[in-house]
């Protein structure tokens, strides 16, 4: 009974971190995006 | 020898498309429901009508072809390929009766736009359109996405053998969860769950622009549902420039990124091997595509300049290179502006980006990264074999979700799909040049729809020639369901005619 | 071609003009607007249609959306100017036909390179109005009729389904 619980919150815990991930994930690539952008706008102005 | 169908094979056809036209009526109730609490009861009374109408053919279709069998491979595909075809009549009903399309062929075109969250539009005063009407035009995008038989694997089907093989011929061959409707139904949990985080982002991001909160949500949760499911529709004409709001653009950026990412991804990362992000090649593939294409859309305004200042570069040139790789079809500029003050190079960019599209088993259309990524490793092997001595042995390994050795049916199936992709891509851009357009633009809108991304240059519009509201229909047809299943289909047909008794 | 086309709007608007205030201003169509975008950067046009949808206030301005028909441009006006418009257009409702005069930008460098319009003047030219719907009463009793023999088909099959 008590390992379920942890079980359950394990899971919880798991999607949460995942979420966060997955959001710092698309935070790099949005960034990386404005840096190639800034490089080739920084050239060709 | 091909043997011709028996009457048993169609009626499990028919048994399986009655229950997937059962599923749609029902789901026909949401806008229903909204129709009646924003009191537009002209709508309620067509919603209603259409939701009778449809449930009602489809449980004469069940029970007229009722039988216990399971379904084979062949009848699979063929009510893959069907159903979505079936469903676009049938959710096209609906918005004939609103008024806001100029023929039922218009209506066709939308609810297939719809299902194959491409986005392409052509709807007629879209500003004054109803609620209902608009939500439904979102939510066909909701369902599409997810896959119309993936819906009715979680509500309708038992979960046998037969359904697993229409889920592979709606082009899902991920098998995520080993009961193919824990599969679907996790598909939908991590779509519940962005779907209350990012419409409350992107709520919370139009009310501090000044849109008022009721509309700031109703819009927040269609954007969100066709960003999502990397759509592209919009409540109102002005597509995301309507909003003109920097923090909104980037949630949906960020919105439009997750979706085309792989739901067998996000089973590992939301399950604990978060190590996954960086190590698998289809993240890793589109990083390398996005970084070349937006490159290549960027080389375009050499000596072109538009956007003199950095951020206003950055917020048009990366938008629509997100919302073209990923397969959406947000914009912030109107179609007409791609063909006027962007110009070739720039078209081209975007075009390659909307050709390779996002990850399989996702939101997104078009080739894939993880076919590119296998036939980019596939040629880096065949290079370092003609280097090393003859006799020494090469084995090249792809980490997709877990490690893999590369084998030659991989490539194979990897290379067809591609070639598959581009002869789709051509077709349409001959059918848009038949009918007058130049090839920058035909292929612009060819790649558009049969990737299913939405981006338009101008030559979708309610008075483009009706064979070429056909050619786009057909492509967004095969380009979502990635030939296979359509290959199906026709051999059924051609067998039903020349087949051996 | 363009350039004399152009050309001859401007000739054409000049003589037409009323306005003290308004000066060069050309009544243009959004698709003449978005076409032309490079020749009229920055000038001074007139632009008439439906405002819809929602107006957005930001501080001391306000983004007004003016349908006329083919597309929607966006407004940036001062909150005054834009105090004047009491009906926008969505289902309910038919919004305020209004003129705005103002400078056109193709990328407008205060806004993110968006195409827009910043108003130095605006006019309703007509009060919208509330819009009635379109009559039902017939196709709801074809609904709820077909609703009813819905229920009873599936009642009826309801074992094969």
């Amino acid at each position: 009974m008590v390992s379920r619980v942890r079980d359950f919150f394990e899971s919880i815990g798991n999607g949460v971190l995942g979420i966060l991930a997955e959001i710092a994930l698309v935070a790099f690539f949005i960034l990386s995006g404005f840096v190639v952008c800034i490089i080739w706008w920084g050239i060709f102005k | 020898m091909i043997l011709r169908p028996t009457r048993e094979d169609y009626k499990i056809i028919g048994y399986y498309l009655g229950k997937i036209v059962i599923g749609i009526g029902i789901l026909m109730m949401i806008p229903f429901t909204l129709a009646l609490v924003y009191s537009e009861y002209r709508p309620a009374a067509d919603f209603l009508l259409s939701i009778s109408a449809v449930l009602l053919a489809g449980a004469c279709l069940s029970a007229i072809c009722y039988t216990k069998k399971d379904l084979a491979t062949m009848h699979a595909m063929s009510v893959a390929a069907l159903s979505w075809i079936v469903a676009m009549f049938v959710s096209a009903i609906p918005l004939y009766l609103s008024g806001h399309y100029g023929s039922y062929l218009d209506a066709c075109f939308e609810a297939m736009s719809g299902y194959a969250t491409t986005g392409l539009t052509l709807a007629n005063n879209l500003d004054h359109m109803a609620n209902s009407y608009n939500f439904w035009r979102h939510l066909t995008m909701f369902i599409g996405g997810q896959g119309i038989v993936v819906i009715a694997l979680t509500f309708l089907f038992r979960g046998t053998a037969g359904a697993f093989r229409m889920y592979v011929g709606e082009a899902r061959d991920e098998k995520i969860l080993p009961n193919v409707i824990e599969t679907s139904r996790f598909i939908w949990l991590v779509s519940i769950v962005f779907l209350i985080i990012g419409s409350a982002a992107l709520s919370a991001s139009a009310i501090i622009g000044g849109l008022k909160p009721a509309k700031a949500i109703f819009d927040s949760v269609c954007i969100f549902m066709a960003a999502w499911d990397t759509g592209g529709f919009t409540p109102q004409s002005q597509n995301i420039l309507f909003y003109h709001n920097f923090p909104f653009e980037i949630i949906t950026m960020a919105i439009m990124l997750l979706g085309s990412i792989n739901f067998a991804l996000h089973y590992a990362v939301w399950t604990g091997n978060r190590r996954e992000i960086y190590k698998n090649i289809e993240i890793i593939t589109l990083f390398f595509t996005m970084a070349v294409t937006l490159s290549i859309t960027a080389w375009g305004f050499i000596g072109n300049v538009v956007y003199p200042a950095a951020i206003p570069y950055f917020r048009k040139i990366f938008y629509h290179l997100i919302s073209g790789h990923t397969g959406t079809g947000y914009s912030t500029i109107y179609p007409r502006q791609f063909v006027n003050e962007w110009g070739p190079l720039a078209m081209l960019g975007i075009t390659i980006a909307m050709a390779i599209g996002g990850s399989v088993c996702s939101t997104t259309g078009a080739i894939k990264v993880l076919r590119i990524g296998v036939i980019y490793k596939a040629l880096r092997q065949d290079v370092k074999k003609l280097l090393l001595p003859d006799s020494s042995v090469l084995v090249q390994k792809v980490h997709h979700i877990k490690d893999m050795i590369l084998e030659d049916k991989h490539v194979r199936m990897a290379t067809l799909i591609l070639l598959s992709y581009l002869n789709l891509y051509i077709f349409g851009t001959i059918a848009g040049m038949l009918c007058g357009y130049p090839l920058a633009s035909s292929l612009f809108e060819s790649v558009s729809a049969a990737a299913n991304v939405g981006l338009s240059c101008g030559i979708t519009l309610p008075s483009m020639p009706s064979a070429l509201k056909i050619v786009y229909i057909i492509q967004m047809w095969a380009g979502r369901l990635e030939f296979i299943a359509i290959f199906a289909l026709g051999g059924m047909i051609i067998a039903s005619l020349k087949g051996r008794e | 071609m363009k350039k004399i086309v152009i050309s001859a709007i401007f000739l054409a608007a000049f003589a037409c003009s009323s306005s003290a205030t308004s000066g060069f201003a050309q009544a243009l169509s959004s698709s003449e607007l978005i076409e032309n975008a490079k020749e009229l950067n920055g000038a001074i046009v007139s632009y008439k249609g439906e405002a819809v949808t929602a107006i957005m206030r930001r501080g001391a301005h306000s983004w007004i959306s003016v349908n006329d028909g083919p597309n929607a441009i966006g407004v940036w006006a001062k909150n005054d100017l834009a105090e004047k418009i009491i009906f926008i257009g969505d289902y309910k409702y038919k919004g305020d036909a209004v003129e705005i005069e103002g400078i056109f930008n193709r990328a407008c460098s205060e806004h993110g390179g968006e195409l827009d319009i910043h108003a130095g003047k605006i006019t309703v030219l007509e009060r919208g109005y509330s819009l009635a719907e379109r009559p039902y009463g017939n196709r709801m009793r074809i609904a709820i009729a077909l609703f009813l023999a819905t229920l009873i088909a599936v009642a009826f099959f309801r074992k094969k389904l």
